[in-house]
């Protein structure tokens, strides 16, 4: 696996040995690769920084990397990533183990293409428990795992 | 303090605040299923007469030497500046107009016509400003970096000259937005990571040189003999949309019951708290369709920080929901004429110059001074620094 620079650079998440992803990161450098920094979300939610290596230059149209659940339900936990970012990131949703904000480990993912994205933020009642992106003019969906 | 703190809505029960969480939350679901291209059409028709007045401004000044076609060129060129910068960039970079799925017109691509680059502002304003609306200590658009604009920031002598610093800051608007990323105080504080400095000045420095370029080299060089009187026509369409700018978001957060929070557990607040915290943040003014368009339809500041990525076209429908909305809640929705907005936001500046015990407050009474507080408000010493990501973000690809 071939590391974007800016990812490679990231610190390590310790279990995994993988770069900790920007959107994995809290601000005071915790974080692994299990859990979303919910702040980090939104960050790159209304920056429109990517979520892998917190950088700006997303492409047009937006990837969202997501379960098939996310999917069917039109509404995905990951910001948008650069393509080699999201390319990368396979490596994570490889590993076998619950990932990038998922409680459990999940066997298939897709990426959506799309125009841009509704950002609904947690509304404290757990509808959602989490901000959540919903894709508003998806051009593709495939699947990546 | 904590929104909840805030008396405005203290009245409120936790149902309540829930409920009108979801009468929000449903002016927005009906905005996105109904954007059609009636909206397309209307943003493609702002960047085709913008577009037709920057062109007619900038032929118009090849005469520049006649004085009516100087003061024709320049007006020209400075409301084509403002509607590219106000209804144009600035929305069109909050992701808007993203759901047309035009790669032209899409938050990922738009670089405007002013010298901060669009990457710093997608930071500084969309995401600290949006996101901390007045919270003291993180929202940078409060007094940006210079002026004391809340009685709870503390007085030193420096702040004697804001009536200069004010000046200067409306006549170099756009340099101040340039430099707004930068995070000044984090930098005088000697908190800014010197490398991420170094990175945003030269965006910075590459994004104004273009400016310069452009507008005091490039365009007086094909004016041949008139350049002189083009580079000042250039000179006073640039001051002039720096001048309106200026006016237009003073009067979104500054006027009398706009108010500040010194709240930083901003983590666990509810998305129906966060509606609440934008109502009682930004303050409208009032005007004509006409207004609103060169004002980037920030008049409607209240429905813009609830919605901020709903097309402004459509805020003037929204509001007179939000303000119904508000009085059936008994929260304040506060509203009046431009001039009235801009004149408090200016006595504010005025009265902030000297120390609080030489001032009465005016409007609002400043959150640690209100009744039923629940929590005794920190101090600037006990606060928190400020977040560490300010600034320090924009190493982009694309730059």
């Amino acid at each position: 696996m071939t590391w974007p620079t800016d990812l490679a650079e990231r610190r390590l998440d310790e279990e995994s040995g993988l770069p900790l992803p920007f959107v994995c990161e809290h601000d005071d450098g915790s974080g692994d690769l299990a859990h979303l920094s919910k702040k980090r979300v939104l960050q790159c939610a209304l920056s429109r920084v990517c979520a892998a290596c917190g950088l700006s230059g997303l492409p047009n149209p937006l990837p969202l990397l997501g379960t098939e659940d996310e999917v069917e339900d039109n509404g995905f936990r990951i910001p948008p990533m650069h393509d080699a970012c999201l390319a990368a990131a396979l490596a994570w949703t490889r590993l076998g183990r619950p990932v990038l904000g998922q409680t459990v480990a999940r066997p298939a993912w897709r990426v959506v293409r799309t125009g841009g994205f509704d950002l609904d933020r947690p509304d404290g009642t757990g509808h959602p428990a989490y901000p959540t992106f919903r894709p508003h003019s998806v051009v593709s969906v495939r699947e990546v795992v | 303090m904590a929104i909840a703190d805030v008396k405005e809505y203290t009245h409120l029960s936790k149902e309540d605040v829930e409920a009108l969480g979801a009468e929000f939350d449903a002016i927005r679901t009906r905005i996105e299923e109904s954007r059609n291209a009636d909206d397309a059409a209307y943003i493609k028709r702002m960047i085709k007469i913008q577009r037709g007045l920057a062109f007619a401004g900038r032929v118009t000044l090849f005469a520049s030497h006649k004085k009516p076609a100087w003061a024709a060129g320049a007006a020209l060129l400075g409301i084509a500046k403002i509607l590219e910068n106000m209804e144009i960039g600035h929305n069109v970079m909050h992701g808007q107009w993203d759901w047309m799925n035009d790669p032209e017109i899409h938050s990922s691509n738009w670089e405007w016509d002013t010298a901060q680059p669009a990457e710093q502002w997608k930071h500084s304003h969309n995401y600290v400003h949006h996101q901390f609306t007045n919270v003291l200590g993180y929202d940078n658009d409060i007094g940006y970096g210079i002026l004391r604009m809340a009685r709870e920031q503390k007085w030193s002598p420096v702040n004697l000259g804001q009536p200069v610093y004010n000046a200067a800051l409306a006549t170099l608007f756009q340099w101040g937005v340039a430099l707004h990323d930068l995070d000044i105080e984090r930098i005088m504080k000697g908190e800014k990571d010197p490398k991420e400095m170094k990175r945003q000045l030269k965006q910075i420095f590459r994004k104004g040189r273009n400016q310069i370029l452009k507008d005091y080299v490039v365009y007086p060089a094909l004016a041949g003999p008139n350049w002189k009187t083009t580079l000042s026509a250039n000179v006073a369409a640039n001051l002039t949309r720096n001048l309106w700018s200026y006016v237009i978001i003073f009067c979104g957060h500054f006027p009398d019951g706009a108010m500040h929070f010194t709240e930083e557990e901003l983590e666990d607040e509810t998305r129906a708290e966060w509606y609440l915290r934008q109502v009682l943040g930004a303050a409208n003014f009032e005007g004509g369709e006409l207004l609103h368009i060169m004002s980037g339809n920030l008049g409607y500041q209240i429905e813009h920080h609830l919605f901020p990525d709903l097309p402004s076209n459509r805020y003037g429908e929204i509001s007179v929901e939000v303000k119904e909305i508000c009085r059936r809640y008994g929260i304040p929705y506060t509203i009046g004429p431009l001039h009235r907005q801009y004149g408090q936001a200016l006595r504010t500046i005025m009265k902030l110059s000297l120390p609080n015990g030489f001032t009465q407050p005016d409007g609002t009474p400043p959150p640690d001074e209100l009744p039923r507080q629940r929590r005794k408000r920190r101090t600037d010493a006990e606060r928190e620094p400020r977040r560490a990501e300010l600034g320090s973000w924009s190493r982009g690809r694309t730059a």
